[in-house]
């Protein structure tokens, strides 16, 4: 099996033979052609291709792709076994879909009711839009010491990747430059993604200042709008708190994040445990200091909000202002590819800089044109935000599956005898 | 009646809402966090120091170049 290293999740998506039509309407969403079978007869996926970001599973009118990952017992028990404490990270994304899953409209947000039936669960809360801010402390930084090495001319002690700097928090764009485009390495943010981000601090700085329990015993749960995260966790790489542990004489070999929950798996635990979302009192965790974010860390789940975090930092740290209005309008909304220009007058050398940046999202149809100039050394832009999924991670594979999305018209026409 | 039904209707709809959490927050940008900040001051020094380097950073491979597994 190309691609995959050992010990990293592999087939995470895979079709359901027979529930499969043939009626290729998933071919229509795969990024990477992973997807094989004549228009009638049954599809397989290619696990060598596919990323794993299961558009396939959200957009299929039959339901046959699945997500053959399920944790749901070994979170259960963990639930269960007192002497574990089990934190859940939860995505932005997850916040205005899940209501979804118990009636309600797409969009409600539900923030205190999901921490609330999370709190009934038995576990503690860890918002991911936290580590949404700390990629942006991380990232913004890397782009603005970039700045002021390849536009201003000041040396800097950092390694530093290329110019233009594409963003790094989805794990299947991860995985597709891996497989498909190795020659952008050098432009990926070295930053982690905010739930990496949010595994490492949990188990390091959570563990022993936060929380004051043993890092071992900590079991830590992402819930994601997605199904790559899956893949992501199990990268073999990030085992950054066990590592930092050992340095100071701990034993223990564990990963960053446990295992991953979607917003799907989710709301199954919720009925499994019978917690009645609807009825659930509400908690607000004030004074818990991972439930503390900023409006720019929320919109991490919108394509262009990574994007628009980023700018309202770094425009702060090169002007010395607050970036006034807030709203970039031109990178928000469903357009495939989202251009805008930032002037900005350097506060330390009073030198004015213009920052081109880009926002391209569902890259099936948007990708190619922005990847192909940064490869031919022609590319305008200075930062990319790249998302695998239409719309963002709130399109994501792992959302609850929105009969307004799937094809009726495909549906329609696999009820048809083939003519 | 829509009979080409809108598919992104939804998708604009939990948009709106995350920009909605935004639009709402005391605090809207990622460098007033103060929570964060805490993080830095007390754990990891600031952003793309030596720590955090270590715990917040990572690498990527080249997956042409993989051979088969197994």
């Amino acid at each position: 099996m190309r691609g995959i290293r050992e010990h990293e999740l592999n087939g995470i998506i895979e079709v359901n033979r027979k529930a499969c039509k043939g009626c290729d309407s998933c071919k229509t969403f795969c990024p990477t052609s992973a997807i094989t079978g004549k228009y009638g007869a049954t599809h397989q996926i290619n696990s060598e291709k596919c990323i794993f970001c299961g558009q396939c599973l959200v957009n299929c009118p039959f339901g046959a792709p699945r997500d053959t990952v399920d944790s749901l017992d070994n979170v259960i028990s963990r639930l269960n076994d007192n002497r574990a404490t089990v934190i859940a990270i939860i995505a932005p994304a997850v916040r205005v879909a899940i209501a979804e899953e118990f009636g309600l409209e797409p969009g409600t947000l539900v923030t205190e009711k999901l921490y609330g039936a999370l709190k009934q669960a038995g576990f503690k809360v860890f918002d991911n839009n936290f580590s949404a801010d700390q990629t942006i402390m991380e990232e913004g930084s890397e782009l603005i010491a970039k700045i002021r090495h390849y536009m201003l001319g000041e040396s800097s002690e950092h390694h530093l990747g290329a110019l233009p700097q594409f963003t790094s928090c989805c794990p299947a764009w991860i995985r597709n430059v891996e497989l498909n485009y190795p020659e952008l390495i050098p432009n990926l943010s070295s930053a982690k993604s905010p739930l990496m981000m949010a595994g490492a601090v949990a188990k390091t700085y959570g563990a022993s200042q936060i929380w004051a329990v043993q890092p071992e015993t900590l079991y830590v749960v992402g819930v994601m709008p997605c199904t790559a995260k899956k893949f992501e966790v199990s990268r073999p790489e990030f085992t950054s708190a066990a590592d930092y542990w050992q340095k100071q004489g701990g034993t223990e070999h564990y990963p960053d994040v446990d295992t991953v929950l979607t917003t799907r798996d989710l709301a199954r635990l919720f009925r499994k445990l019978n917690i009645d979302f609807n009825k659930v009192s509400e908690f607000t965790d004030n004074n818990n200091p991972f439930a503390q974010y900023s409006g720019a860390g929320t919109i991490f789940g919108n394509t262009g909000g990574v994007m628009e975090a980023a700018l309202r930092t770094a425009y702060f740290v090169i002007t010395g202002q607050e970036l006034a209005p807030l709203e970039l309008t031109p990178i928000r909304g469903l357009k495939g590819i989202k251009e805008a220009t930032l002037p900005l007058k350097d506060v330390k050398t009073g030198k004015d800089i213009t920052l081109n940046i880009a926002v391209v999202h569902g890259i099936k149809e948007n990708l190619k044109p922005i990847v192909d100039q940064v490869i031919a050394g022609k590319s305008p832009y200075h930062f990319i935000e790249v998302m695998n999924c239409p719309g963002g991670c709130i399109n994501g594979g792992g959302q609850p599956i929105n009969p307004m999305g799937t094809s009726w018209i495909d549906k329609y026409k696999a009820m048809l005898p083939w003519s | 009646t829509d009979l080409i039904q809108d598919r992104t209707k939804y998708i604009k709809m939990r948009t709106a809402s995350l920009y909605r959490d935004d639009f709402k927050a005391t605090v809207r940008q990622s460098h007033n966090n103060s929570s964060l900040n805490k993080m830095y001051k007390s754990f990891a020094g600031e952003p793309l120091s030596p720590l955090s380097e270590e715990l917040f950073h990572t690498k990527y491979i080249d997956r042409t170049k993989l051979g088969g597994m197994s």
